[in-house]
C-alpha cells in the first residue's frame, strides 16, 4: 500500500470546487473517494508525465470522471523512505462537463 | 488492428487456431474504432475507458466464477495465484482483493497536454516541502469536511 497525502491547497481547492458546483458535489466526492482508493493501492492507474528534478520521483496524471489528478509518485528506497503518493496540484475538472 | 494479433490471442487462449473468432474480433475492433472516430477525442476516450471497464468487469465475473469451484474442491488459496493474466504486483493478495483496480484508465490527450503545459516544477517542489514539513493531509482528515458540504440534485 502507498501512503497518500494531500497538500492543504489541494483540499481547499477541492472544497471550493464542491461549493461552487453543488449539482456535481456527489460526483466530485465519489471521484475523490475512488481516486484516493486507487492511489493507495495502485497509483500506476494513471500516466507518468515526467521525472522530477527536485526529488527522485515522478509526476503522474490520472483521470477518474469528473476529476483530473496530478500526483507525485515516490516508490521509496525500501529503507527509510516508504512508498508515497503526494497530491501536489489542485484537482481540475474534466473539460466540457460544466464544472468550474 | 492486424488480424495476426487476434489470431495469436485466440490461439493462446484456446490453444487451437479459431480463424473465425479472430476474424470476428478484428471486425468488432474495426467497428468500435469507426464509432469512436465519429466523436470528439474526449468523448471517444471516455467511451473507450467505459468499454474497457465493462469488458474488465465481465472478465472478472467470469474469472471469479471459474475459480470458485477450484478453490472449494482443491482447498487452495488462489489469492496468491500469479497467473499470466494477473497483473504483476508485489503483494499478489492485493490483486485478488481489488481486481478492478489494476487497469490503467486512459488519460485523454488534451488532459495530458494541459498537464504538460501548466507543469511548474517549483510549484510542485513547494507542495512537496509543505507535505514533508506538515505531514500533509490524509483522506481520513478531510472526507468528513467534504461530505458536510451541501449538494443539489443533478439536472440531467
Amino acid at each position: 500500500m502507498y501512503e497518500v497525502t494531500y497538500s492543504e491547497r489541494v483540499i481547499e481547492a477541492l472544497m471550493d470546487m464542491i461549493r461552487g458546483n453543488p449539482k456535481h458535489a456527489n460526483a466530485i466526492r465519489t471521484a475523490f473517494r475512488e481516486i484516493n482508493r486507487r492511489l493507495r493501492i495502485y497509483p500506476q492507474f494513471g500516466q507518468p508525465l515526467r521525472d522530477l528534478v527536485v526529488e527522485p520521483a515522478q509526476l503522474w496524471v490520472a483521470v477518474f470522471t469528473p476529476l483530473v489528478v496530478n500526483y507525485v509518485l515516490d516508490e521509496g528506497d525500501g529503507d527509510k523512505r516508504g512508498r508515497q503518493v503526494m497530491v501536489v496540484r489542485p484537482f481540475v475538472p474534466l473539460p466540457g462537463l460544466g464544472i468550474v | 488492428m492486424p488480424t495476426g494479433f487476434w489470431e495469436l490471442f485466440v490461439q493462446r487462449v484456446t490453444t487451437n487456431p479459431h480463424r473465425h473468432i479472430s476474424d470476428d474480433l478484428n471486425r468488432l475492433g474495426g467497428e468500435i474504432a469507426v464509432l469512436l472516430a465519429s466523436h470528439d477525442t474526449r468523448t471517444a476516450a471516455e467511451a473507450l475507458s467505459a468499454l474497457s471497464e465493462r469488458i474488465a468487469q465481465r472478465y472478472d465475473e467470469i474469472r471469479r466464477a471459474a475459480q470458485e469451484p477450484t478453490k472449494q474442491t482443491r482447498g487452495e488459496d488462489t489469492s496468491t495465484n500469479n497467473s499470466p493474466e494477473t497483473p504483476r504486483c508485489e503483494d499478489s493478495s492485493i490483486v485478488s482483493e481489488f481486481p478492478d483496480i489494476f487497469r490503467p484508465i486512459p488519460v485523454p490527450p488534451e488532459v495530458l497536454d494541459e498537464a504538460n503545459r501548466t507543469f511548474n516544477e517549483e510549484e510542485i517542489a513547494e507542495a512537496i516541502r509543505e507535505i514533508r514539513r506538515s505531514g500533509g493531509l490524509k483522506f481520513e482528515d478531510v472526507i468528513h469536511k467534504l461530505d458536510a458540504l451541501p449538494s443539489e440534485p443533478h439536472e440531467a
